[in-house]
């Protein structure tokens, strides 16, 4: 590289720090916003010494990181048809100040990694050889048609992903409910968001958060529990620990089984033996409720006490008559967290002035996921601590668009567009009607199925192949997900998958891939594009950057082709359109206007808007004029108070906050036992409570963090943590190899030897994909009765020395040529 | 080669110390600063990770830098190599949050 051309890009990259650091010293002008030419690029005069061209990169591509669920903006570069920078959005309000992490910094290493699925696959005589685009979808089609008329329409099912754009979610599941009459279908935020849904929806009437991460820096106080934020969501983390930096009075409280990154910056560490802090959330409650330091005219004016399922309404009396046993005494025996804690905390919470609850897949993937959201949310009404700047109860997601793709277009089996259920006749209705289902449905009921389908763990325990009567589910169309290294008790999966005509569209080859009767390679977000919504309901849209990898094709280009081979081509009027990224706009514009009339309306921000906006819309948004909506239920935030009877909803004119999810208005506050009842216990032969979760290099199963070089080589195989008096009883040593057994699998797994975590706790990550490492062959398949949603962080496991240390840190993927040789050993 | 733009968050007492620590490396250019908030954007050249690795931790072991954090990066040779060699290049961008878990 020339000087001049080194000293070019310098100077733009450079211009784009600065304002990111808010240095306008020496800078002409602020970065152009949108899509730019290189001839709109930022020009700085900086003390490097460079005269700015028109070569350092054709376009600024703007578009959403793809790499966990914070949603964090970007820029790609891109020169001659190729990604060749990234930078941070310095107009975003997510990553404020456009700061990335290693992940973000990384994603061009997965657009161009010779690991790509570039040819499609069919299973012959057990290999699965390359094929045509044309062949594999005959086969599918063939499949599809043969197995809806042996069996029914619910023999063939669809798993999609938080990871999938908006539009390609909102495509499958028309086809889906509306084109196959079929709510056979689910996706991977059923293992990770599912219970937070399913909190919002009970204790809210309405999923989905009140506020937004700029709570982070209105906040007195954050809570922060089931959440490892420093790992997770390393970008939304370095927004709390900057805020905690330059407000050293604001307290951060943590409340985990293990002292992580994340309790660095906390002001208080609460431990909890996993599965145990609904106790802890109870006890703060009684705490905050002896001292007299709730909220009355909240609660008055916006508290619905209840028990049971919540049909039935109690008194307040009634309601710290039965958590009055969580004395922190109790607490402190049921949980390990100290009293002096619980009795801190508690103050804290409710005397700090606002209040931000952060929780994540700690509190979700539990038996009781749906309750531990619920005591959160208690603890919100009965200090007031909803509504106002710095105060809500805000679940993070782990995937970019599980908020956006899955969740608010209910691709999900027991919901619709809008996140209704099924089961609401009037809205089903609506979406019958909104579709054209009774023209177009190739079902013979011409209807949505008012039966909730199976949600992920049903569908794959219902999975199997035609030889097994009792396996209803015959084929499933599985699109940028792993299930069969993400579901847990893999051991009772495996064998259904493969069993089953499992079709997989993905990037690389995976441990699902492995499985597939047909593989079909996809392009990669940047050379497509498309919306993403994230856990702050900000919908952002990726502009198609770069043309896909030869071969690859778009989901959304594969969901139009099954569409027009089952008969459904009028029905999804999209299917006809040869251009990816007009596809994906008619595809947004059909979803915005079937939700248009419900409170996550995204009628505003149309394709148009997205495409010129540099921060998204967050809903509801009913109109192009419409700024988008920072704090729900609040009148002259909220726009659903302009009209309430437009969404079904009555709100009294008088009414300065309500919730109108609920015909009351009233958030319901539960009482829930704190008992963890169906998660497994700790025995005489299974001593150890295992829990697992993320590091800060990895995303979930490594399919891409593990081919990038680096994110590898951070974190290149799995491990145990155990507790360091624990190792001594064993006889441990760091290195030593292990075996991890619970009553379902096993893992050979070196030891680390830590402090941060409770004794009898350990901890195993979740991102290896060698067979014996994978955690998931131990983790319990219990999941919440309400929200289906697994049991990931509490199994009883045994830990018995296999060797001393052994080398095991080989990065391991599934490569191409391990397609036809799945040994997950 | 990649070239990065990255922060510097300074003890504003401490700016001459830090532009000492600066000039001593050739592979890092002053781009612009405030001095009065103790900000200071830099641009990088690095051949391999080693390089980037090791000024991190220079500027992560200093006690009077508050923060060093990356905002952009450009890679277009390293594409080109990867394309051409079918090989991902494998340079190493510090992790924002490094971990010390063992005892």
């Amino acid at each position: 590289m020339d000087i001049s051309r080194r000293n070019l890009i310098k100077t733009t990259l450079a211009a784009s720090a600065a304002a990111a650091a808010g240095l306008t010293i020496g800078c002409k002008k602020k970065e152009a916003p949108q899509t730019e030419t290189s001839a709109q690029a930022p020009q700085a005069t900086t003390t490097a010494a460079a005269t700015p061209s028109t070569v350092a990169v054709d376009n600024w591509v703007k578009g959403v990181c793809r790499m966990c669920g914070t949603g964090c903006s970007i820029y790609v570069g891109v020169k001659d048809g190729k990604m060749v920078a990234i930078k941070g959005n310095v107009d975003s309000k997510t990553n404020t100040k456009g700061f990335l992490c290693i992940k973000g910094m990384n994603i061009w290493k997965v657009a161009y990694h010779p690991d790509r699925l570039t040819t499609p696959l069919i299973r012959k005589n057990g290999k699965l050889e390359p094929a045509t685009w044309d062949e594999a979808l005959t086969l599918i089609e063939t499949k599809f048609k043969e197995f809806h008329k042996k069996y029914g329409y619910d023999s063939v099912a669809y798993y999609g992903s938080g990871q999938c754009t908006t539009e390609e979610s909102y495509t499958f599941n028309k086809i889906w409910k509306g084109g196959f009459g079929s709510n056979m279908m689910d996706g991977n935020p059923r293992l990770c968001m599912a219970s937070a849904v399913a909190g919002y929806l009970s204790s809210f009437g309405s999923d989905e958060p009140a506020g937004a991460y700029e709570d982070i820096e209105n906040a007195k106080c954050i809570f922060i529990t089931g959440s490892n934020t420093s790992e997770a969501h390393p970008i939304l983390f370095r927004r709390i620990s900057s805020y905690k930096r330059q407000n050293p009075n604001v307290k951060i409280i943590v409340c985990e089984p293990r002292k992580t990154q994340t309790s660095k910056i906390a002001d208080l560490w609460m431990p909890s033996l996993p599965g145990t802090d609904l106790a802890i959330f109870n006890g703060m409650a009684r705490e905050i409720i002896k001292n007299d330091w709730h909220n009355k005219e909240f609660i008055a004016r916006h508290a619905r006490f209840t028990q049971g399922d919540g049909s039935q309404a109690a008194t307040f009396d009634e309601y710290i008559k039965f958590i009055d046993k969580y004395t922190p005494e109790y607490v402190e025996k049921v949980t390990g967290c100290p009293a002096a804690s619980v009795k801190q905390a508690a103050e804290w919470f409710a005397k700090s002035g606002a209040t931000l609850s952060l929780w994540c897949m700690g509190l979700n993937q539990r038996s009781n996921g749906v309750w531990a959201n619920n005591l959160i949310h208690n603890l919100h009404v009965i200090t007031g601590n909803i509504g106002k700047p710095g105060a809500d109860s805000f679940s993070l997601t782990g995937q970019p668009n599980a908020c956006g793709g899955v969740r608010e277009t209910g691709s999900l089996a027991h919901l619709l567009p809008g996140c209704k259920p099924v089961t609401i006749e009037p809205w089903r209705k609506h979406v019958e009607s909104y579709w054209k289902v009774a023209e177009h449905s190739i079902n013979p009921s011409k209807a949505i199925n008012p039966k909730p389908g199976f949600p992920a763990v049903k569908l794959f325990s219902s999975l199997g192949g035609e030889n097994e009567a009792d396996k209803p589910v015959k084929a499933v169309l599985i699109s940028t997900t792993n299930p069969a290294q993400t579901l847990p008790n893999l051991n009772k999966f495996v064998p259904n998958i493969k069993n089953a005509f499992t079709v997989v569209i993905d990037i690389f080859p995976t441990r699902t891939a492995q499985l597939a009767s047909v593989v079909l390679p996809a392009s990669f977000l940047y050379e497509k594009g498309g919306v993403y919504g994230c856990s702050e309901r900000r919908s952002f849209l990726t502009q198609k950057a770069i043309e896909p990898l030869e071969g690859t094709r778009a989901d959304l280009w594969i969901a139009c082709q099954i569409a027009k081979r089952m008969g459904l081509e009028k029905y999804i009027a999209w299917s006809n359109e040869e251009d990816i990224v007009k596809m994906a706009e008619m595809a947004w514009n059909d979803y915005i206007g079937c939700t248009a009339n419900t409170e996550k309306t995204l009628a505003g921000a149309t394709y148009k808007r997205l495409k010129e906006s540099t921060t998204g819309v967050q809903w509801p948004c009913p109109s192009e004029d419409h700024p988008g909506t920072y704090k729900r239920y609040v009148k002259g935030m909220d726009p659903i108070f302009d009209d309430p009877k437009r969404y079904g909803y009555n709100i009294p004119a008088d009414a300065d906050m309500f919730f109108y999810g609920r015909p009351d208005g009233k958030i319901n506050v539960f009482m829930r036992d704190a008992e963890p009842k169906a998660s497994e216990k700790i025995s005489k032969e299974y001593p150890f409570l295992m829990t697992t979760g993320r590091v800060i290099e990895q995303w979930h199963t490594g399919t891409m963090t593990m081919r990038i070089p680096e994110t590898a080589a951070a974190h290149p195989n799995s491990y145990i943590e155990i507790h360091v008096n624990d190792a001594k009883k064993l006889g441990l040593s760091q290195g030593d190899m292990v075996k991890v057994e619970s009553v379902r699998g096993e893992n050979i797994l070196p030891v680390r030897v830590v402090n941060m975590t409770l004794e009898g706790v350990c901890f195993v990550p979740m991102h290896d994909q060698k067979g014996n490492r994978m955690v998931n062959f131990i983790c319990s398949d219990v999941v919440d009765a309400t929200s289906g949603e697994p049991d990931y962080k509490v199994s009883a496991v045994k830990i018995t020395k296999v060797s001393g240390p052994q080398k095991v840190d080989d990065r391991y993927v599934v490569t191409k040529a391990e397609l036809d040789s799945p040994t997950f050993s | 080669m990649i070239i990065a733009a990255s922060i510097l968050y300074f003890e504003v007492n401490h700016y001459d110390d830090l532009i000492s620590l600066i000039n001593k490396y050739k592979n890092i250019e002053i781009a612009n600063e405030d001095k009065d908030n103790g900000k200071m954007v830099v641009t990088i050249e690095a051949e391999n990770n080693s390089d980037i690795e090791k000024l991190e931790e220079v500027f992560h072991n200093c006690d009077y830098i508050i923060d060093f954090t990356h905002h952009a990066f450009y890679f277009g040779d390293e594409v080109e190599k990867a394309e051409l060699t079918g090989v991902i290049p494998d340079f190493d961008i510090k992790k924002p949050f490094s971990k010390k878990r063992i005892l």
